[in-house]
C-alpha cells in the first residue's frame, strides 16, 4: 500500500534571522494509492496427491508433474488406475502486479507413514508458472505444484501424509 | 525587505504494504502398496497321453482334463500350474501369460496354446485377480496333438508368467 505524498510548501523568509518571518504554506497534496494484499490460497485444499504406487525390491521415484502423466523411475510403479494431482493455487493481489513464488527446498519435506514413523522426501518442487510470474490485469493469478518423491528400496508400504509451505510475496 | 523565496518542492513516495507476502500450506500424500510377489508353487502337468492319433488334451483351470482324439492315460496326475500372490489386500492385479508353451524332447516339439488363468477371487477364468491373505490363480492350456506318430517321452517346457498391480 504505497502513500505518495506531494509536498509542496513554499516559504517566505526574511533575508535575515531577527527579521520578520512570513510563512505561507501554500499547498499540500496527498496522493495515496493503495496496493491490494497479497494472498495465496491451496485452491479447494487439494492436495499434492501422488496417488497409488507400488514398488519392487528396488528404490525409485514417482513425478506429479505440474502437467502431463504421472512418471516413475527404479523400481517403483505407478497403478494406472489410481488418481493423482499437483497441488493447485489461486493468487490475489494487485493488478498487474509482480510477484515471486518461494517453493520448498530438497530434503525440507517428508511423509510420513500414517501409521508409523517411517519417511520419504519429496524434492524437486516445481510451479506451473515458474517463480516470478505476473498477476493478471484483475488481480489474479493461479498455478499447480508438482513435485518428485523419493521412495527407498526397503521402504515400508502404507499411506504417506505431509504437507509443504508455498509463499508469494510482491517483488 | 529582501525576500527569499524558498519553495520546497517535496515528493514522497511511501511504500506500505499491509500484506507483501503470504504463505499458504498444502498436505501432500500417496499410498505405497506391497510389492506383488509370486510364487509357483504348482507346475502343469498334463499328465499321460498314447500316441496313434491326433487330437488335443485340455486342462482346465479348476483341474479337469478334456480329451479330444487321443488316447489319454491314467486317472490322476493331471494338473493346471498354480502360482501363489502375495500383496498389498484388495488391491487388483492383472496376469499376463504367454501365448503358447513349446514343449521339447530331443528336437521334438508339442505346443500348447489357449492359456488361460483363473484367479482365486474370480469366479470364472480371466486376467484378473484381487489379493487376498491367500490369493492364488491357476493356469490351464490346451495341448495339441498334430501328428499320430509324436515321439514317445517326457516333454518338458518352462513359461513365464507375470502379475502386476492394475
Amino acid at each position: 500500500m504505497p502513500i505518495t505524498l506531494l509536498l509542496s510548501i513554499a516559504i517566505f523568509s526574511a533575508s535575515c534571522v531577527c527579521a520578520q518571518v512570513n510563512s505561507t504554506l501554500t499547498s499540500i497534496g496527498i496522493d495515496a494509492k493503495v496496493i491490494a494484499p497479497i494472498t495465496l490460497q491451496n485452491t479447494g485444499n487439494t492436495p499434492l496427491n501422488f496417488g497409488t504406487v507400488s514398488r519392487s525390491s528396488a528404490a525409485g521415484t514417482v513425478t506429479v508433474p505440474t502437467s502431463g502423466n504421472r512418471t516413475s523411475t527404479g523400481g517403483v510403479g505407478v497403478l494406472s488406475s489410481s488418481s493423482y494431482s499437483p497441488a493447485p493455487f489461486t493468487v490475489t493481489g494487485e493488478n498487474s502486479a509482480n510477484f515471486n513464488i518461494a517453493l520448498p527446498i530438497n530434503g525440507t519435506v517428508l511423509l510420513t507413514r500414517t501409521s508409523g514413523s517411517e519417511t520419504m522426501p519429496v524434492n524437486t518442487f516445481l510451479s506451473s508458472i515458474g517463480t516470478s510470474p505476473t498477476l493478471s490485469s484483475t488481480g489474479l493469478a493461479t498455478f499447480v505444484v508438482g513435485a518428485t518423491l523419493l521412495i527407498g528400496a526397503n521402504q515400508i508400504a502404507g499411506d504417506y501424509k505431509g504437507s509443504f509451505a508455498v509463499t508469494v510475496a510482491y517483488q | 525587505m529582501v525576500y527569499i523565496l524558498l519553495v520546497l518542492l517535496t515528493v514522497l513516495t511511501i511504500d506500505i504494504y499491509a500484506q507483501t507476502s503470504f504463505t499458504a500450506q498444502s498436505s501432500a500424500s500417496v499410498t505405497l502398496l506391497d510389492i506383488l510377489r509370486l510364487v509357483k508353487t504348482e507346475d502343469m502337468n498334463f499328465g499321460r497321453l498314447a500316441n496313434g492319433s491326433v487330437g488335443s488334451v485340455s486342462l482346465s483351470t479348476s483341474g479337469e482334463r478334456i480329451v479330444n482324439g487321443i488316447t489319454a492315460i491314467g486317472e490322476s496326475g493331471w494338473k493346471p500350474a498354480r502360482f501363489d500372490v502375495s500383496g498389498t489386500p484388495d488391491y487388483e492385479y492383472y496376469i499376463s501369460l504367454p501365448n503358447e508353451i513349446t514343449l521339447e524332447k530331443d528336437g521334438n516339439q508339442l505346443v500348447v496354446e489357449n492359456l488361460v488363468a483363473k484367479a482365486s477371487s474370480a469366479t470364472e477364468n480371466g486376467l484378473k485377480g484381487v489379493v487376498t491373505s491367500n490369493a492364488f490363480f491357476t493356469v490351464g492350456g490346451k495341448l495339441v496333438i498334430s501328428s499320430p506318430n509324436f515321439t514317445p517321452g517326457n516333454y518338458h517346457a518352462s513359461f513365464e508368467v507375470s502379475v502386476g498391480y492394475n
